[in-house]
This record gives structure tokens, sequence and C-alpha cells, in this order.
């Protein structure tokens, strides 16, 4: 009995498949349609991934390198000199404490002085020619 | 891969689209459910083997008629005071009954009295009752299956199973001894 009815029902809901109208039918089809415009025709390979992940690697690499240092230059820059002139004001303090290194510092000077006899020499001539 | 889901998806639409329109009484609620669940399992499903889709769609399609019955709820229970539109009022799903097929018309006569009748009972079924109903007896899936597609234990589908048939009997039961 009761199988007989569910035969029965089920024949009745199969023939309710083939009584859709134009209308739905054609909707129903757009809608598979979009659903599977959902899935790639082709699948990606693995090569292609990493290819691509790689790549994007590199592209941030070469954006570290080429921009953080022009970000900081500013910075370095500042220290260097800043050092720098630390170091010649160091230095300058060191060399004007000893005259010693004043003499050595300077060729011209050393110069004046190995003839320093010949240069009063010609100072008093030229002098008192004059 | 494209060319099976195709069939499958063509193989199955015209079911799925009776099955939503039961539940919703409702041809384009009953069409947004069925591309949802469409979507979904071209989605998240389709590397998967061809014989894990039909239990996965009939699982989708089932979860978005109980999504949509979860959401006319909170619909009705926040908007129930605003009228009724002249097209949700009219928006029956005996309107969009049409024979295309080349039927004489006494069997159209028939069949279409048949199916208009065994449409409204198995609308005034609870929800659960008649996924159990249509999954088993339409769809053809044993109870585990079912029980799969409803999210639900066996025990729960027999219940709901039997209640269904039981009803439908009473009512049908002199159209289909």
């Amino acid at each position: 009995m009761n199988n007989n009815f569910e035969k029965n029902v089920k024949q009745q809901l199969d023939i309710s498949l083939t009584t859709l109208d134009a209308m739905t039918q054609s909707q129903l089809t757009q809608a598979r349609y979009k659903a599977l415009s959902y899935a790639p025709t082709k699948r990606r390979s693995n090569f292609g991934r990493w290819f691509t992940g790689l790549a994007s690697a590199a592209v941030v690499a070469l954006l570290v390198i080429t921009v953080m240092p022009s970000l900081q230059t500013p910075v370095n820059q500042q220290l260097a000199i800043t050092h720098t002139n630390q170091q010649l004001a160091t230095n300058n303090q060191q060399l004007t404490a000893d005259p010693q290194w004043i003499l050595i510092s300077d060729i011209d000077e050393i110069e004046l002085y190995k003839n320093l006899a010949f240069y009063i020499w010609f100072d008093d001539t030229v002098g008192s020619n004059s | 891969m494209s060319d099976l889901l195709n069939k499958f998806l063509a193989d199955n639409e015209n079911k799925a689209f009776r099955m939503a329109q039961f539940a919703t009484g409702n041809r384009d609620d009953a069409l947004d459910i069925v591309q949802e669940a469409m979507i979904k399992l071209v989605n998240k499903y389709r590397h998967l083997p061809e014989q894990e889709w039909p239990p996965l769609f009939h699982r989708i399609l089932q979860r978005q008629i109980t999504d949509w019955y979860r959401s006319k709820k909170i619909r009705h229970k926040f908007f129930g005071w605003l009228p009724v539109t002249s097209d949700e009022e009219t928006d029956n799903v005996l309107e969009y009954i049409e024979d295309s097929s080349a039927r004489t018309p006494e069997i159209y006569l028939l069949n279409e009295q048949a199916i208009e009748v065994l449409q409204i009972e198995l609308q005034l079924l609870p929800l659960r009752q008649r996924q159990a109903f249509l999954l088993r007896c339409w769809q053809g899936l044993d109870t585990l299956q079912t029980a799969a597609a409803m999210g639900c234990s066996a025990g729960s589908v027999k219940t709901h199973y039997h209640r269904a048939l039981t009803v439908l009997r009473n009512k049908l039961g002199e159209i289909w001894p």
C-alpha cells in the first residue's frame, strides 16, 4: 500500500519536472552558467604559483633595497656630518694644544723653518738695499 | 571537469528548483536558492570526485532552504506589520505550472489536477517533514544519506518521513490508493 502510494507520488513529482515553463527553464540555465563561470577553466599549476610568489617577493625586496636607504639617508648624513665635525673639532683642539703638531702638519711651514736663516738674511739684505 | 559539472547541474536543476519551490512557494526565491546552491557547489566542491557531488548538492540545497526559512522568520518578526504587496499575494506556485510536453489533453488534465493537489499538500507540510519526504521518496536517498543532507540524525529522518507519509496518505490516499 505504502509502496504503491510512494511510487505514485514519485511519478507525479517526476511529471512536474517536465512541466516547467520556458521562462523558468531559461532562468535555471542562466543560473547554471553563472555558477559554472565561478570555476576556472584551467587549474593553475604549482609552478605558476611558485613563480608568482617568487616574483612578488623579488619586487618587495627590490622596493625595500631602493626605498629604505633613500628614506634613511638624511639621518645617516646628519649623523656622519655631526661625527665629522666633532672629529675635526677634536683634532683642531689637539693640534692647537701641541705646537709640534702644527710644525709637522704644515709642510710649507717646515720648509720655512728649514730655510729660516736664509730668509732672515734675505730680508736683511733686501730691506737694507731698499 | 567543467562538462561533468555542467551535466550534473543540468540533470539536477529542475528537481532542485521544484524542491525549493515546494519549500518557499515562491518562484523567484526558489530560483535564487538553486542558483546559490549551484554556486556553492562549484566554488567549494568542484575538485571532488563526481560521486560526491549529489549528497553535497542536496545538503547545500537543504541548508539554503533552511536559511531561507530563518530569514523569512526574522523578516516576519520585524516587518510582519507591513501590508503584503499584491505581487506576493499572487505569487503562487500553481501559476507557473505549464505544460511543455506533448501529452494528450486528458492525461494533462488528470496529471495537472494530481500535481496541483500534491504540491498544495507538500507545501502544507512542516519544513523538516517535507525535506525528509522529498529526499527519501523522490530523490531516492536512503535514511543515512537523507540525515547527512538534512544535518540531523537517522532517527529524526525516520520520524519526519513517517509523519509526512501518514499525512500525505490521509490526504491523497483517495487519489492514489
